[in-house]
Formats: C-alpha cells, structure tokens, sequence
C-alpha cells in the first residue's frame, strides 16, 4: 500500500512538471519601435555642422532640445542663428589653434565628441549662473548660446574661455596635473569661491574666484585664461597683485601650465597662444 | 494517515488540472507599437491641418496669465509662429512677424510636443527671467485629449496649459495681412487710455473692466446686489479678433468668454443675447469713489499743472516748493516734485510721497525719490475723511528701489504748510465732475481749499 502511494506521489509529481512546462515562449524578436534614436528631417544648419564638425573630428553639435542630455533644471533651447556663429568661433579659436600646433589628430584623438548648445544661462541655487560643463571627456555643454555676438570682444572671449576650461579637463584627464601644482596654494581652496572678489582670489594667488573651487579648477583657469587672455594681458594682471605671494604663487602657477604641455603633449605654449590671439583679434573684428 | 496523502495528492492534482489558457491580448498591438501609432498619429494631427492651429497657452498651472500662439506645423519638423507675446528681450511685438523655429512630437513619458529651438515660446520658459525660473512656463507639452477640431495639452514640468484648436483661412490671411497686430496695438492703447472702461448690460448693470496686457489678466468689478464690491476675472490672450477669455465671466446674468475688438471704432463689445454691448471709456469709474479707491486706482497726484488746477492749490504748492529751497541751505538744493497721496490696500494706511531731487551744478543726479508720511484714514457715516499723521516716516529711492527709515527735516518743515491743512481738517474725496481721471479732496473747515490730482 505504501509502495502505491510512493508510486502515484512520484507520479503526480512528474505530471506536475510536465504540465508546467507548457508556458509559450514569448517572441523576444519583435521589432522595437524608435530605437535608433530621433529621426530629424535635415535643417540647413545640420547640414553646415555635418561638413565642419561631424566629418572633420567626429563631433556632434546638439542644438534641438533634448532634455536627456541636459540637468534637470529651467533650460531653453539656442535660436537657431546663433549655432552658427557660435561654433565658427569655436573651430577658430579652440580647434584650429591646437590643430596647428599639436597636428590634427590631437584634436581627433582627445577633442569631446559632444557639444550641447543651450539658450540660456544654467542658473544655481545659491544665484550663481554655469557658463559650460564637461562630462568625462565626452560632452560639452555650453549655455547662454542667445546671448552671443561675434562683434562682442568680451563676450567671445567668455565663451572660449569656457571652451579651453572643458578641454583642459580633459588633457588633464588624460595625463594627471603635477603633483606640484597642488601645493603651491594648499589650504585656501573654497567651496564659497563666489563670495570672493576678483581683487581677494589674486592675492591670494588664484587667477579668477572659480579657481580657488579645486586644484583641478585652478589649473585649467590657468590655462584657459592664459590662452585666451594673452601673454600681454595675463602678465600685466599678475603684475597688478599688491601681495608678493599672490604674484610668486600666479607666475609658478603659469610655469607649470606651460612645461606641462610640453613635456605631456609636446605643445609650445607660446606659440599656441599667440595662434589663440590672433584667432581671437580675425574673429572679433 | 494514508487518507492524508490521498486528500494531499487530490488537492494538489486540482490546482495542475487548470491548463493555461492562451490569453486574448486586450489591445492587437504591442505597448510599444501603440505608443509609436500615438507619436505619428498626433504629428499627423498637427501638421494635416491646413492653416493651422491657434494655442492658448496659460504657464503656471494654468494660474498666471495667457499667451496665445498661432502655430503652423510642417511635415518636416518646421515651426511657423505667431504669439500676442510683447517686448521681451531677444523678440520683440510677436504678433507682427511670423517667426520660424522647430519642434518635435516624441514618446517621453507620453506622446509629447517639443518645441526644440529658441521661439516666441521659450521667452516665457527661458530662466534668464526671475533669476533662474523663467514664467513657470513649459516647452515639453504632453498630449492630454484631441478630438478633430482640438488638442489639449499639459507641460510636464510647469504643468502650463495649451489648448491647441483649429484654424480658418480667414485667422490665416488675418495673420498675414497684419489683421492680428493691429487688433494688439488697437488693445493696447485701449488698455492703457486714461480711461475708465465701464460696461453697461441692457439689464442696466454696471462694471468697471480692467486690463492687464502685460500679466495678460482681466478683472470686472461691479457693486453686488447687497452693494458691497465685487469682482469677476480671468487670464486671458489676444486672437485675431480680440481678446479671449480662459474662464466665462459671468455678471448681471450674461455669461461672455470673449470680446470682440471693433478697429474702427476702437472699442471692444461683447455679444448678449444676440446684441452688441459696446465697452466704452469713461471720464470716471462707475464704483463708487471709496470702492475704487486700492481696486481702479490707488492714489492720487496732486500735481499743480493739470488744466484744472485750482488756483488755491497752485498758490500753495509754489509756497512750498520756494521754502523748500531756501531751507536747503547746503547744496545740492532739493528741488520739489509732485505729492501724491496713495492708499495702501494691505496696511489700510495713506502713504504721502513729497518727490524731490538733488542735482548737482553739473547735473549729476545725486538724489531722485521722495520723503514719505504715513497717514491712519478714518472715514465718518457721511463720507468725510480724517487723516491722522503716524509717527512713521522714511525715504524713498526710485533709482534702487529701496525705501529706508526716515525723511530729511528739510522736505518735512517745507511742505508743513499742507501737512497741517491735511491733518488739521476732515475732506470731502471724489470724482471731478467734468475732468478725466480726476479726482478732487475738498477741506469741510478752514482753510476752506479744493485739490484736484490725477487718479493713478
């Protein structure tokens, strides 16, 4: 009697498992809609970035608001006039002058392969406004795209410095920043850079307010300021500080941008800046 | 024991004799198909319509005020579009030229309208306004209801309002002849006359209407049955015939939701009951003086050059204006300008503002505000008022905007001579009889003097 019991529980058991396995498998192979991402209809100026940036170096120019690539925060997409423009002078005074010195597959190799233009300013919680960010070397976003104007020396030169800020993070990324640089201004790097004036961040040997964020901040507003204010301009700045440290701490700093470059990507620093200034001077005029 | 088994066996045997059943789906396609026929079923919607689409667009929840939008959508993502938007930074009377951008219909987390580059629109989102916010507007909009003729949508992150309808040929030539700027200027002006605008019902009900073209607000007030003030209101934009209304006004029993711009006679109507009721200016509101009074205006100028000046005033305020140099023995002299007394609503108290400026030889503008008296108003069953000086006083800078504690002795000796005709008296307040938005304060006592000033 046990034995027949045993015999019908295992019985009932395989029939279980027989009868549980008859669940259809599902088509895993149907077709996913809008994959592949957004299919635009051409504009013209899609057709100007494919030529100057897309087929060169690889680079896509977002203008059409896609607010996955953007922080969630209050944005506006570019008017569309102003892309133009805006990358001429980023392909003037940013590409072409690497491009001449450190040959154009630097550019290929290490240029952020994204560029996400954005209308407006992307404003912070404590008042303070974003003009760019970078993200792994990948993407750039620049904001406050409406408000430029070639003719507007002061503002070009806002928005490349922008631009040589984000690629100097990424040749940092690439090839870490001297361990040297970090010790020359120990100890006053702040979070509350924004409460600093211009005249305080000098003395205390920052090139700008922002710089005194990071070590990694300070070092490539160095460079971008140099680059994009001139060696004239960056130098009678320096000069200007009242305190010895602030000048001693400014010029180290400015050396070791220099020698960084060419010993890490073999760049003449002079001669790349020279090229950025007369890019800037031909563009604004 | 064995019965146990049996009944464990039997149970379990009667949950597997339930065979699956092959399961209907509810809808023939999959999700993501449906959502996808959802995508291209709208963007046909849009851009099939011939002439177009008229947006009604209310940021905020639908709190703030409207803007309208006409919009021409194009096959190939093109954008045509026109909007009662007025004087903002990098657009300026959107209702003159067509303007031409982009947009997108998308699967986010609904099917979505996209407007994807800069436009008359994004003014409204654009953060650079309000330091970071923007109007609380939207430029991603979802797809709510659509039936042939209209299409609701809803901001996914300001929850803006945007009720898309139809357009005729005649909304389109109206655009392209400039029919829609002028109805915009033409409201414009009529807004911003000195005048009253009343409206009278056929019922014999009466209203003073307010608007705001730049909140893009209306406001109807009127006294109520039991003759205590009330006020009806709605945002609103402005189409190619006038103003449309986002909620139904109701007053005096006629229910309108929207006013119809008349060119020729500059005058907006509404339709009731099948009659034209004409929305005219007036010299005065049809509220009572102390009703209107912190609703259609709130204060008054007493300014000594308007045609109807009394000669009494005149008198005193040249008085006044000479004392008030000579006291300034240091220079830069203060220079009087006009005083104007107005009425704050929230702290039921009577500002007096005593403008005056300070300029140097060379004309450098060293000071350009006004002292400031605060006065406690007490109204008796007869509609005669008192005003009780408080021991407050400050200063007001126009340029910055800032008012701090305290009035320069020299403005509050020279113009004691009509403080203390203020203070040392009960007024008579009302309408000038004949004058445009003029009202006159007449003293009960003496000195027995008439001020008129311009209501503002």
């Amino acid at each position: 009697m046990k034995k027949i019991l045993i015999n019908i529980f295992v019985l009932t058991l395989l029939m279980s498992l027989t009868l549980s396995c008859s669940t259809k498998i599902d088509d895993v192979s149907a077709k996913v809609e809008g994959l592949g991402g957004d299919i635009l209809t051409k504009q013209p100026i899609d057709t100007w970035i494919e030529t100057n940036f897309t087929k060169p170096y690889n680079i896509e120019v977002k203008y059409r608001w896609d607010a996955n690539e953007l922080p969630f925060k209050t944005l506006v997409p570019p008017l569309v006039s102003k892309v133009q423009p805006v990358m001429e002078g980023v392909k003037a005074i940013w590409i072409d002058p690497y491009e001449a010195e450190a040959g154009s597959d630097f550019i290929k190799k290490f240029c952020p392969k994204q560029y996400v233009l954005v209308g407006s300013a992307n404003w912070n919680s404590d008042g303070t406004i974003t003009l760019g960010t970078a993200e792994g070397g990948k993407k750039v976003i620049l904001y406050e795209i409406n408000e430029f104007d070639k003719k507007n020396v002061f503002g070009v030169k806002q928005m490349l410095h922008t631009i040589h800020h984000e690629f100097g993070h990424i040749l940092q990324q690439n090839i870490a920043t001297p361990l040297a640089y970090k010790r020359i201004t120990p100890g006053t790097y702040t979070s509350n850079w924004y409460n600093v004036s211009d005249d305080e961040a000098l003395s205390l040997g920052y090139i700008t307010p922002y710089s005194m964020l990071t070590t990694d901040e300070d070092f490539v507003e160095v460079l971008a300021t140099m680059l994009v204010e001139g060696k004239t301009a960056y130098d009678a700045k320096v000069n200007s500080i009242p305190t010895a440290s602030g000048r001693a701490a400014l010029r180290q700093k400015g050396q070791i941008v220099i020698d960084y470059l060419k010993a890490t990507y073999n760049i003449d620093f002079t001669r790349l800046q020279t090229r950025t200034q007369t890019a800037i001077i031909n563009f604004t005029k | 024991m064995k019965k146990i088994f049996i009944y464990i066996i039997l149970v379990q045997l009667s949950f597997l004799s339930c065979k699956k059943s092959e399961v209907e789906p509810l809808f023939p396609d999959s999700a993501n198909q449906r959502a996808t026929n959802a995508v291209s079923g709208y963007k046909k919607q849009l851009t099939d319509a011939q002439y177009g689409w008229k947006g009604a667009y209310y940021p905020d929840g639908g709190q703030a005020g409207g803007y309208s939008f006409y919009l021409k959508f194009d096959a190939t993502g093109k954008l045509t579009m026109y909007s009662d938007i007025d004087g903002f930074y990098y657009f300026s009377n959107g209702y003159e030229k067509a303007f031409e951008t982009t947009f997108q219909v998308k699967a986010l987390q609904k099917p979505t309208l996209i407007f994807d580059s800069y436009s008359y629109l994004h003014e409204l989102v654009n953060p650079d306004y309000n330091g970071g916010t923007g109007q609380f507007a939207d430029l991603e909009l979802e797809f709510v209801s659509a039936t042939d003729n209209t299409i609701k949508l809803v901001g996914n992150v300001n929850k803006t309002e945007l009720i898309l309808t139809k357009i005729t040929k005649i909304d389109s030539d109206n655009l392209a002849n400039g029919t829609f700027a002028s109805v915009f200027k033409g409201t414009a002006n009529y807004a911003n006359s000195p005048s009253f605008l009343t409206l009278v019902l056929p019922t014999g009900d009466k209203a003073d209407l307010q608007i705001d073209l730049t909140n893009k607000f209306l406001v109807l007030y009127f006294l109520n049955r039991s003759g205590n003030i009330d006020a009806v209101s709605s945002a609103f934009i402005v189409t190619t015939t006038g103003i449309q209304l986002k909620d139904p006004i109701t007053f005096g029993g006629t229910t309108f939701q929207e006013m119809f711009w008349d060119a020729a006679l500059k005058v907006y109507f509404i339709n009731v009951s099948g009659k034209r009721v004409n929305i005219v200016g007036a010299n005065r509101p049809t509220l009572p003086f102390y009703f209107a009074l912190g609703n259609l205006f709130v204060g008054f100028t007493m300014n000594p050059n308007i045609p109807t000046q009394t000669a009494e005033y005149k008198a005193l305020y040249s008085k006044i204006k000479s004392d008030v140099i000579t006291l300034s023995t240091v220079a830069p002299v203060r220079v009087l300008g006009n005083i104007s007394l107005q009425y704050l609503p929230n702290d039921g108290v009577f500002v007096m503002l005593i403008d005056y400026t300070r300029t140097q030889p060379n004309n450098t503008v060293v000071f350009n505000g006004a002292g400031v008296l605060y006065y406690q108003p007490s109204l008796d069953s007869k509609g005669n008022i008192k005003f009780t000086r408080l021991a407050t006083t400050a200063t007001y800078y126009y340029d910055s905007n800032q008012l701090l504690s305290g009035i320069s002795g020299i403005v509050a000796a020279g113009v004691k001579p009509l403080t203390d005709i203020i203070e040392n008296n009960t007024f008579q307040w009302d309408y000038d009889p004949v004058a445009t938005r003029t009202a006159v304060l007449k003293s009960n006592g003496t000195p027995s003097i008439s001020i008129k000033g311009i209501l503002y």
